[in-house]
């Protein structure tokens, strides 16, 4: 026998699960051969390696594949990949949000004052809204549900008002730099100019 | 169709999980999971990916049992999930080019000798050099001994090309543990 055919019938036998190291046409060329001997030792290392599980089970492996499940009230092992994961979704729902909301509850609509009659409560002075969309609490007789609307309307209407004082600050600043954009490029035309262009026909 | 006492059981269990009973779905997790977490860690030499391809791949078992042919041995069915969960791992892995880790810790833990546990080291290291597919395939066959028309099925490819698979995979970790002068310690031992 080879050497070509000690492995061509090594690998058979390992194929058909058979012991090679009790093959006694293995064993003849392998007691002369000390390169096949060694490979037949070899083989029974990677063998031993292949069939043992010396590695312990992690702990509590059934119980978290079990509350995976939704079996077990126990919460599921935290897998490696979970927290970066996690932190993506939260991040991604809370930039989703941002552009979300501002569609959804557009400026007009959040300075808009509330439509209907608005008086002061007779019995308790705080102000109150009586509006036709606004339902009375089915747990109470809706005091406080009209507090809560009246307080956010009084908010909202104060934001408005210190979003104009600041619009109107900054409008001469904003008229400055269009002056100065028109004067560099020639093609702006302020109201200033837009009067000054006035025919000299209509004056007196 | 051979019936073993074995297989009546796993389908006795399958049944009573697919009706609803904990305890069945219990038993089946606890039955397979040191053979499916063994494989994982044989392929991926991580303990911690390991953990993870066993869990999501025993979780998948029980979610996709009514997919199962009970009419076939349901061992290479599962590892076949596994293999699946371990390739989409090592993939990941391939990405993020992350390192094999360099020992076999269990070797040191088991009181084996010096020299068994340089062996063991080096077939660890030889095992993770080989490509996915040839480990995946050598690993079914010796250490899940399934048979080459098993490995074809869970591994979705051909008998013949399973066969090439392990030859190579055998062939190459020889080769490693000759290039990694281990037979030529046992060479001067003998």
């Amino acid at each position: 026998m080879r050497c070509e055919q000690f492995e061509q019938r090594m690998q058979g036998l390992l194929d058909r699960r058979a012991i090679p190291e009790r093959d006694s046409v293995l064993l003849s060329h392998a007691s002369r051969c000390l390169r096949c001997r060694t490979l037949l030792h070899c083989e029974s290392e990677v063998a031993d390696f292949l069939g043992h599980d010396e590695e312990p089970l992690p702990n509590g492996l059934t119980r978290s594949v079990m509350a995976d499940l939704g079996l077990s009230s126990q919460r599921p092992r935290r897998r490696a990949w979970c927290l970066g994961r996690r932190w993506q979704l939260v991040a991604a729902a809370a930039a989703v949000s941002l552009c979300v909301l501002p569609a959804v509850f557009p400026r007009s609509q959040r300075s808009r004052p509330l439509s209907g009659a608005a008086h002061q409560s007779e019995s308790s002075g705080t102000p109150a809204v009586v509006d036709n969309t606004v339902s009375p609490n089915p747990m109470g007789d809706g005091q406080a549900t009209r507090q809560l609307v009246t307080l956010a309307s009084q908010r909202l209407e104060r934001a408005d008002e210190v979003a104009t004082t600041v619009a109107g600050d900054l409008s001469p600043w904003a008229r400055s730099i269009g002056a100065a954009f028109a004067a560099l490029t020639g093609g702006w035309s302020s109201p200033e100019r837009e009067t000054a262009r006035q025919p000299r026909g209509h004056s007196d | 169709m051979i019936t073993t006492p074995d297989r009546i059981e796993i389908r006795e269990l399958v049944k009573r999980s697919l009706a609803g009973d904990e305890t069945a779905t219990r038993m089946l997790v606890q039955r397979y999971q040191d053979r499916v977490f063994g494989f994982c860690l044989k392929i991926l030499r991580h303990r911690q990916d390991a953990e993870d391809a066993a869990q999501e791949t025993l979780v998948r078992m029980i979610r996709s049992l009514r997919r199962w042919d009970s009419t076939r041995r349901f061992e290479p069915w599962l590892l076949a999930i596994a293999a699946n969960r371990c390739k989409t791992l090592l993939a990941r892995r391939a990405k993020r080019g992350k390192i094999w880790p360099l020992r076999d810790v269990a070797c040191q833990r088991t009181g084996r000798t010096d020299e068994s546990v340089a062996w063991r080291e080096e077939i660890a290291l030889g095992l993770a050099q080989l490509r996915p597919e040839y480990r995946m395939a050598l690993v079914l066959f010796h250490s899940n001994e399934l048979s080459y028309a098993e490995i074809a099925e869970a591994l979705d490819c051909p008998i013949g090309t399973v066969r090439v698979w392990i030859h190579r995979a055998r062939r190459q970790l020889w080769d490693w543990l000759a290039r990694r002068e281990m037979l030529e310690k046992v060479s001067h031992a003998v």
